[in-house]
């Protein structure tokens, strides 16, 4: 008796865990602020008139704090797997062109406009997952 | 015998042509074929068309060089990897196969920019 009691509470264990792992985490507003926060603060780098990277590392160095603190923030969050792909995605397309802009000195406005668009495709897949959520 | 350079306009139609292509293959590949799924290759194609008609413009104008161009060509699996990896339940080899069409199709496009079809001048 005592054996199918403890297997029937095991059972119920296991399916309680399957079904948490399958809840999405709930929507928090901490992580809306800070995509914004991201999404403003590399527009307004990129609609920058002076486009020179030594200009400009300020905003770099602070676009990159606020990544990873929102990385830090979607990693602490329970079952938010796919933000924290899509952030860890972000970053390090963020980096990358952190890193051309600093060989290439000065960036003139098309790619400027091109490094915004590529940003706002990983950026718009994360508002879409936040805003997914209850 | 001249050559033929593409008009902003016929570019746009091959980018749009392709696109749709993508997102056939997309779904062709896709396990999870729900509405999102389906929402989700569209919002893609559309997209990936207009990241590339500003690149592709740019290059056009001389303000990309030809580097920058294939080094966003390389963006593409990102933003594929962030949209499709888990959403759309696509494995690994789907999701690489789709990256390469993606990026075939895209350099395609560009192969037709950067070398001019050749015209034959009328006799």
């Amino acid at each position: 008796m005592k054996a199918i009691v403890n297997l029937i509470l095991f059972s119920c264990l296991l399916m309680a865990g399957c079904i948490s792992t399958h809840i999405s985490a709930p929507k928090d507003q901490r992580a809306i602020d800070l995509e914004r926060k991201i999404q403003t603060d590399y527009t307004f780098l990129y609609s920058a008139s002076d486009l020179n990277f030594t200009s400009r590392e300020n905003d770099y160095s602070k676009i990159e704090g606020e990544i990873s603190a929102l990385l830090t923030l979607e990693q602490s969050r329970p079952s938010s797997g796919n933000l924290v792909t899509q952030v860890k995605i972000l970053q390090n397309m963020f980096l990358k062109f952190e890193g051309e802009h600093r060989s290439k000195g000065v960036i003139n406005k098309s790619e400027a406009s091109v490094y915004k668009l590529y940003l706002d495709g990983p950026m718009q897949n994360i508002l879409n997952s936040e805003n997914g959520k209850k | 015998m001249n050559t033929k350079y593409l008009t902003f306009d016929e570019i746009k139609a091959l980018l749009s042509q392709s696109a749709e292509t993508i997102k056939n293959n997309l779904l062709a590949k896709a396990t999870n074929t729900s509405a999102e799924a389906i929402a989700m290759a569209q919002a893609y194609a559309l997209g990936v068309t207009e990241r590339f008609t500003v690149v592709l413009a740019g290059f056009s104008s001389g303000e990309l060089d030809i580097a920058f161009v294939r080094r966003r060509l390389e963006d593409e699996q990102f933003i594929l990897e962030g949209n499709f990896l888990s959403f759309l339940e696509l494995g690994k080899q789907a999701l690489q196969e789709l990256i390469t069409d993606v990026q075939t199709q895209l350099a395609g496009i560009l192969v037709k920019i950067i070398l001019p079809a050749p015209i034959t001048q009328p006799q």
